[in-house]
C-alpha cells in the first residue's frame, strides 16, 4: 500500500513538471489581460514614482532630479499631517460606526421573515445608489441650523447646540463621517447578511443543545464563521473613506480653516491648484504605502482566517 | 524556455525603462541644471485684417473655444452666430467648462495636448497660465488691428493690468463684476434702517436686522452673510473680504510686490470682518457665492455684499431686493477687487489668426457687448461699460468703485498665496487665532512662498 501510494505521489509531481514545462497557451491567454493591467496600473504608478523624485511640472516635464527633498517637505508640512489627522479620525469614526450598525441590522434581517426582509432591503440600499455629491449637498441643507432636520431634531430631543455641526472645528470630522456612515452601511448590512444568510442551522441547533446562551452564541459561533465577511466589509470601506474626497468637496471644500481637509482634499489642492504636481505625487506614494500596509494587514489576517477554517 | 516569472519581471524592466524614456521625451534641460524661467512664448507678425481667415488647404477653419457653463457660455453661443455670420469659414465649437474645475481642466489642457484655440481665464490664475508661457502674447495683434475692429484704449487700466505681465499683453477682458450691496428694501424699511454708506453703517444695520422673531433662540433672519468658504479664487473667502481690506486701506501685496498683509490697516479690517460675521449664519464659514444666494434669495439675510455678477441669480427672489455701492471703509473712499474674465489664444493653437478675430469680436463687437448687457453681466470693455451704467442703475453701482479697483500682482504663485490667507481668515472666523496672529502668519507664510 505504501508503496503504491509513494508511486501515485511520484507520478503526479512528474505530471506536474511535464505540464509546467510544456508550451501552454495559459501565458499567451493571460497576456492581453496582464499587460493592460500593467499598462493602467503599474505603468502611471512607477511613472508617478519618477516624477515624485524629480523637478517636475506639466508645461515642462522633468527638469532635473529632487531625489528625496519633496518626501522631506511632505514630512515636515503641517498642513499634510493634518491632513492624516483628519482623515484617521474620519476613517476611524465611520468604521466603528458602519461595522457596529451594519452589524446589528444585519443580525436583526437575519431573524427576520424572509417577506418582510424583501421589503426593507431595497429601501435600505437606496442610500448606496446615489451620487456622493449630491448626498453631501442633501446633508449640508440638513445641518443648517435655520431649516436643518438635523438641528430640528436634536432640538426636540432637549438637545440645543450652539453651532451648527459642519462649522464648528470639533464636529466637522464627525459630523461628515456621519454623511458616509448613512450612505455606505448598508453595504455592510449586505456583505454581512450573505455571510450570515450562508451559515451552517447544525452549529446553532447543536449549541442551542448544549445549552449556550445568545451572547455565547453570538461570540463563539456566529462572529467567528463571519470573521471573513467582516474582514472584507472592513476592507473596502477602509480604503474608501482613506481616500475620501467627494462628500468632504462638496459639504465644506475642508473647511472651516483646515479642520476637514482629507489627503485627498489637501492632494487636489496641491496637484490643480498649486500646480505642484511633483510634490502631489510624493504625497501620493506615501498615501499608497499607507493604504498599501493597512490592506496588507487586512488581507493577511483574511487569509489567516480561510487556512483556520480549512 | 520562459518562466512566468521571467516574463513578469522582463514586462515590469521594460516598463520602468518605457517610463524614464518617456520621461526624457519632454523637453527638459540637463537634470542637474536648475530648471530655467520659462519665457513666455513669442507668436509670428500676424496680418492685420479683418478678411476670411482661411486655413493653408484652404478649408473650414474650426476654433475650439473654451467658456464656462451658463451665462457666459450661453452668452458666447449667441455671439458664436453672429461671429460666423461675419465669418463663415470659420466655425466655433464651444466648449463649456464648470467653473469649479476650470482651473484644472484648462491648465492641464493647455499645458498638454493644447486642445484650445481660446480659453476664458480668470483673473486669479492668469499669471500661473503666462509664466509658464501657455498663452501667446496679442501686442502685434492689437497694433495692427483696425479702430473700428478693436481699440486697447476702450478698457480701463485696472482690468488691463490683470492681464499684462512683463509689459505684453496676454488676454482682453471679457467682463468685469465688482462688488456692490445687496438688500430687502422691505426690511430696512420696517425696522427703519437707512441703507449703509459706510462700512461702520453696514455692520449696525447688520447688528440691527439679525432678527430672532420666533424667539426660540436662533435668529431666522441674519443682518448679512459672509462667504466663508475657505479657498482661493473665486466664490471663497478671500475675494469676498478683499473689498473690506482694501477700503480700509490694507493690502496683500505692495507695490514693489513685497506682502504687506499684516500692517496695521489689514488687521483692523480682519477685525472689523469678524465682527460682522456675528451676523451672518455660523455655517456661512463654508458658504461659498452659490451657497450664500440660497439664504439671500430665500428673504432669510438682510444686507449683503458680493460681486455683481449674482444679480440675474436674485432679479427672480420674490422679496424686494435692491442694490447700492458697496460702503466706503474709513479711508473714505470704497476700493473694489475687479474679478473679471479675459479671453486669451492658447500658445499651442494653430489657427492665432482666426483666434485673434474671435478674441477681439467677443471682447469689442458692439452685438456682442449687447448680448452680455441683456444676459446680466458687465463687458470689459470701458465704452459698454458705460452704456450700461446709464441704462441700468444696478450695474452704475457696481461700476462706482472700479476706478480705483486694486488689481492682483501678477505672480504665478497667487492661488497659494489666497489659499494661505483663505485658512487664515477661516480660523479667525472660528475664534482660533485673533486678527494679528493670524496674519502674521499669513504674512511669514507668504514671505515664504514667493521666495
Amino acid at each position: 500500500m505504501t508503496n503504491t501510494y509513494g508511486n501515485n505521489q511520484i507520478q503526479i509531481r512528474e505530471t506536474n513538471r511535464d505540464w509546467k514545462n510544456q508550451r501552454s497557451p495559459i501565458g499567451f491567454l493571460l497576456g492581453p489581460t496582464v499587460a493592460i493591467l500593467l499598462a493602467i496600473n503599474l505603468f502611471p504608478i512607477i511613472y508617478e514614482l519618477v516624477i515624485s523624485f524629480s523637478k517636475y511640472r506639466l508645461s515642462t516635464g522633468i527638469t532635473g532630479f529632487a531625489w528625496f527633498s519633496h518626501y522631506a517637505e511632505a514630512i515636515v508640512d503641517k498642513r499634510f499631517l493634518n491632513s492624516i489627522w483628519v482623515t484617521t479620525r474620519f476613517t476611524l469614526t465611520a468604521l466603528i460606526l458602519e461595522l457596529i450598525i451594519g452589524l446589528t441590522i444585519a443580525l436583526i434581517l437575519d431573524r427576520t421573515d424572509m417577506r418582510i426582509r424583501n421589503v426593507i432591503l431595497p429601501f435600505l440600499v437606496l442610500p448606496m445608489v446615489m451620487s456622493p455629491v449630491v448626498v453631501g449637498y442633501m446633508w449640508q441643507f440638513m445641518y443648517s441650523q435655520e431649516y436643518g432636520v438635523f438641528i430640528y431634531f436634536l432640538k426636540t430631543i432637549g438637545i440645543h447646540i450652539s453651532k451648527p455641526p459642519l462649522a464648528s472645528v470639533d464636529t466637522v470630522v464627525y459630523a461628515l463621517a456621519l454623511v458616509d456612515v448613512w450612505q455606505w452601511t448598508p453595504l455592510v448590512i449586505l456583505i454581512l447578511l450573505g455571510g450570515l444568510q450562508a451559515l451552517p442551522i447544525e452549529v446553532y441547533e447543536a449549541a442551542i443543545v448544549d445549552g449556550a446562551t445568545q451572547t455565547n452564541v453570538l461570540r463563539y459561533i456566529t462572529l467567528p464563521l463571519i470573521k471573513s465577511e467582516l474582514v472584507i466589509a472592513l476592507l473596502l470601506r477602509m480604503l474608501d473613506a482613506l481616500k475620501v474626497f467627494d462628500i468632504i468637496f462638496a459639504m465644506t471644500g475642508g473647511g472651516p480653516s483646515s479642520s476637514s481637509e482629507s489627503i485627498s482634499i489637501y492632494l487636489y489642492r496641491v496637484v490643480f491648484k498649486f500646480v505642484k504636481m511633483d510634490y502631489g505625487a510624493a504625497i501620493a506614494v506615501l498615501l499608497l504605502i499607507l493604504v498599501n500596509i493597512i490592506t496588507r494587514y487586512l488581507v493577511n489576517l483574511l487569509t489567516l482566517q480561510q487556512e483556520e477554517v480549512v | 524556455m520562459f518562466t512566468y516569472k521571467k516574463v513578469l519581471q522582463m514586462m515590469l524592466g521594460i516598463l520602468i525603462i518605457f517610463a524614464f524614456l518617456l520621461s526624457g521625451c519632454q523637453p527638459a534641460p540637463t537634470p542637474t541644471q536648475e530648471p530655467a524661467p520659462v519665457q513666455p512664448v513669442e507668436t509670428q507678425a500676424p496680418q492685420a485684417t479683418t478678411a476670411p481667415v482661411e486655413s493653408p488647404s484652404g478649408e473650414a477653419i474650426t476654433l475650439n473655444v473654451g467658456a464656462i457653463s451658463f451665462v457666459a457660455a450661453e452668452a458666447w453661443r449667441q455671439v458664436a452666430k453672429d461671429f460666423e455670420a461675419k465669418y463663415p469659414n470659420i466655425k466655433i465649437n464651444l466648449i463649456e467648462i464648470p467653473w469649479e474645475t476650470i482651473q484644472e481642466q484648462q491648465y492641464v489642457d493647455l499645458a498638454g495636448q493644447g486642445s484650445y484655440d481660446t480659453v476664458m481665464v480668470n483673473v486669479a490664475y492668469g499669471p500661473l497660465y503666462i509664466s509658464e508661457g501657455l498663452l501667446a502674447p496679442l501686442d502685434d495683434y492689437i497694433k495692427s488691428a483696425a479702430k473700428s475692429d478693436f481699440d486697447l484704449t476702450d478698457f480701463p487700466k485696472s482690468l488691463l493690468d490683470t492681464v499684462t505681465y512683463q509689459g505684453k499683453i496676454y488676454g482682453v477682458p471679457m467682463d468685469v463684476f465688482p462688488q456692490q450691496l445687496y438688500y430687502r428694501d422691505d426690511l430696512l424699511k420696517e425696522y427703519n434702517v437707512a441703507v449703509p454708506e459706510t462700512l461702520d453703517q453696514l455692520l449696525e444695520a447688520a447688528k440691527k436686522l439679525t432678527l430672532d422673531t420666533n424667539n426660540d433662540g436662533t435668529p431666522d433672519i441674519y443682518g448679512t452673510v459672509i462667504q466663508g468658504l475657505p479657498i482661493s479664487g473665486g466664490g471663497g473667502v478671500v475675494w469676498h473680504f478683499y473689498p473690506y481690506l482694501f477700503s480700509y486701506g490694507g493690502r496683500v501685496f505692495d507695490e514693489n510686490n513685497k506682502p504687506v498683509v499684516n500692517s496695521p490697516e489689514a488687521v483692523k479690517a480682519l477685525e472689523y470682518y469678524k465682527e460682522l460675521f456675528k451676523y451672518s449664519p455660523p455655517e456661512s464659514v463654508n458658504y461659498g457665492c452659490d451657497q450664500s444666494l440660497e439664504p439671500f434669495a430665500g428673504g432669510r439675510i438682510a444686507l449683503a455684499t458680493s460681486d455683481s455678477d449674482i444679480w440675474p441669480v436674485l432679479i427672480n427672489s420674490k422679496f424686494p431686493i435692491k442694490t447700492a455701492p458697496f460702503p466706503k471703509g474709513p479711508i473714505g473712499k470704497r476700493i473694489l477687487w475687479p474679478g473679471n474674465f479675459s479671453v486669451s489664444i492658447s500658445a499651442k493653437s494653430t489657427h492665432k489668426d482666426a483666434a485673434w478675430l474671435w478674441t477681439s469680436y467677443a471682447t469689442f463687437n458692439n452685438a456682442a457687448m449687447q448680448v452680455y448687457g441683456k444676459l446680466g453681466f458687465i463687458p470689459g470693455r470701458a465704452s459698454a461699460m458705460a452704456e450700461i451704467g446709464k441704462t441700468n442703475p444696478v450695474f452704475a453701482n457696481a461700476l462706482s468703485g472700479l476706478q480705483e479697483a486694486v488689481s492682483p500682482p501678477m505672480m504665478p504663485t497667487y492661488s497659494q498665496v489666497e489659499d494661505v490667507l483663505a485658512k487664515k481668515i477661516s480660523s479667525v472666523l472660528l475664534g482660533e487665532l485673533t486678527p494679528q496672529e493670524a496674519l502674521d502668519q499669513a504674512q511669514a507664510e507668504i514671505e515664504k512662498i514667493i521666495q
